[in-house]
């Protein structure tokens, strides 16, 4: 019996040594050359597993030290199969164990790059765009006209130079014709030269790129105006405008102007602009208000010359 | 145990995700959050610093963190990828004008961000006019990106149309990659609870060079 027990032990540990070496010298081996793919760690641990069982199976039969001897082994080799688990590529993860698909029709797809997953919006086809044009008055007959007036419209203003653009809500006669104007909830405009944009009041931001030597009324919630010089801004707003990488920028509150077409719901309190490339305590050199005497208080601009509209209401050079 | 298992085991028991907002400035990114998180988004000003939320979604902790999109703040925004574990990227559907800066930043970002997975929300879809999130997805040329996990959704902040339809897609897609052994079926429907705000000052560190006057 004694010896039985002895041969067994003896035969078990020629049989575990071998098995345990071959496991660790290719786990060592998957450890040198990463990335470890998912078969190969699948069969790593499948025969780690089988190795831990032929020993609990076998725990009976064992002298104590030895069994603790094979047990440390054995956590060696897991805790090696563990780092291996961590050299596998982080998206390998994700799809080995797939979770319950939740609310993700997109991560279904095992590659890296799911489909679009919300229902695409149709893009209606006419933009409400006044770009390339030079020395015109332009205003909202210019722009195509849309089926739904109601919808919030996004109005694009580019590379435009002497031009006036009046998108004000007109009240006065021109507006006999009764057509309505979309309701304007946001404005991108990029490089003007020489320009005034009478802008109406909107409820959204206005967002300004590449302006040189313009004037602009506008009412929104939002201003940011960038790459900009000699520009005098008229506005209605909320929150304080935003000036980066932009000079000799004057600012203004705009109250009831152009013959009351414009409501003053503006704050009463002196306008803070913050200039992104001046952060520090001292006062910005980028932008002032704009001086009393500087003010525009007529303001021509139906029924007048482009030339004469730029020459009094543009910043002097 | 390896250290993977232990930073696991770690946030097992936080179940907490930190996602970043970012994007060019008028993107919406406080908007969404605002909207996120059941506040008003009728009086929001552009972002000067950064504002922090805690969201309850689900049966996780979200810290997002909204930083100011303006040029001169874009530098600054690697300060805040450690331990992030996603990325959402805000877009101007409207801003046509941008959008190759707009992929250029999220291009030159992913290069940097180590958070796996990205989700690209066009936003201001309730404009009219606005691109298509497949117009968007071209422009940005998000087909190319395989370094991360990403998505695009088109929303409206204004409107909160598709936002928690996003915020599910970042926190299961992030479950999914930190919790995998934990995932459960979203039996619990995601809600938003009552979050904590902070608007935070600039706290900016002072740029080496002071920043350029333009060329007048």
């Amino acid at each position: 019996m004694a010896e039985n027990t002895w041969k067994f032990s003896q035969d078990f540990q020629e049989s575990f040594k071998i098995s345990r070496n071959d496991v660790e010298a290719r786990m060592l081996a998957a450890k040198a050359s990463p990335p470890v793919t998912v078969d190969q760690l699948q069969k790593l641990s499948s025969e780690l597993a089988a190795l831990s069982k032929s020993l609990s199976d076998s725990l009976g039969s064992l002298p104590s030290y030895d069994r603790r001897q094979y047990e440390l082994q054995l956590k060696a080799l897991e805790s090696l199969l563990e780092e291996l688990r961590a050299l596998q590529p982080k998206t390998k993860f994700s799809f080995r164990r797939k979770a319950p698909s939740t609310v993700n029709p997109t991560s279904d797809d095992t590659a890296t790059q799911p489909i679009a997953a919300a229902p695409s919006y149709t893009a209606p086809t006419t933009r409400l765009t006044l770009s390339s044009q030079e020395t015109q008055y332009l205003s909202w007959d210019d722009l195509p006209s849309t089926s739904e007036s109601s919808a919030d419209r996004d109005v694009a203003i580019s590379d435009l130079s002497n031009c006036v653009v009046d998108l004000t809500v007109a009240t006065q006669a021109t507006s006999s014709s009764a057509t309505e104007h979309p309701n304007v909830k946001a404005i991108h405009v990029k490089n003007l030269k020489n320009c005034v944009l009478l802008l109406p009041d909107i409820d959204g931001s206005i967002l300004l790129h590449d302006l040189v030597r313009c004037t602009i009324v506008i009412g929104c919630h939002q201003f940011r105006m960038h790459n900009s010089w000699k520009v005098d801004v008229y506005v209605a707003i909320p929150s304080n405008p935003i000036i980066e990488t932009s000079s000799d920028i004057r600012f203004e509150r705009c109250g009831p102007l152009l013959g009351g077409r414009r409501s003053a719901k503006a704050p009463s309190e002196p306008l803070t602009v913050q200039d992104f490339s001046h952060i520090r305590a001292s006062p910005s050199p980028n932008w002032t208000i704009l001086p009393g005497h500087a003010r525009i208080q007529e303001w021509p601009v139906r029924g007048q010359e482009v030339h004469n509209v730029l020459g009094a209401l543009l910043p002097t050079e | 145990m390896g250290l993977l298992t232990i930073i696991r085991k770690n946030r097992q028991k936080e179940k907490e995700m930190r996602i970043l907002f970012l994007g060019l400035d008028n993107a919406g990114k406080t908007t969404v959050l605002k909207k996120l998180s059941g506040e008003d988004v009728h009086d929001i000003s552009p972002t000067l610093g950064f504002n922090i939320k805690t969201l309850v979604h689900g049966r996780y902790t979200l810290n997002i963190w909204d930083v100011g999109g303006q040029r001169t703040l874009r530098p600054y925004w690697r300060n805040y990828f450690e331990q992030t574990d996603a990325l959402v990227w805000v877009v101007d559907s409207g801003d046509r004008m941008r959008m190759q800066d707009c992929k250029e930043e999220l291009h030159s970002l992913l290069l940097e961000d180590a958070s796996a997975s990205l989700l690209v929300l066009a936003n201001k879809q309730d404009i009219r006019g606005s691109m298509s999130d497949v117009e968007i997805r071209n422009a940005l040329d998000l087909r190319s990106i395989k370094s991360h996990h990403w998505s695009i959704i088109a929303c409206s902040a204004v409107t909160g149309e598709n936002l928690q339809f996003g915020l599910d897609w970042v926190v299961g897609d992030v479950a999914q990659r930190l919790y995998y052994s934990t995932t459960v079926p979203a039996d619990d429907a995601p809600n938003v609870s009552a979050p904590t705000s902070d608007q935070h000052p600039p706290t900016l560190p002072t740029p080496e060079v002071p920043p350029v006057a333009p060329v007048q």
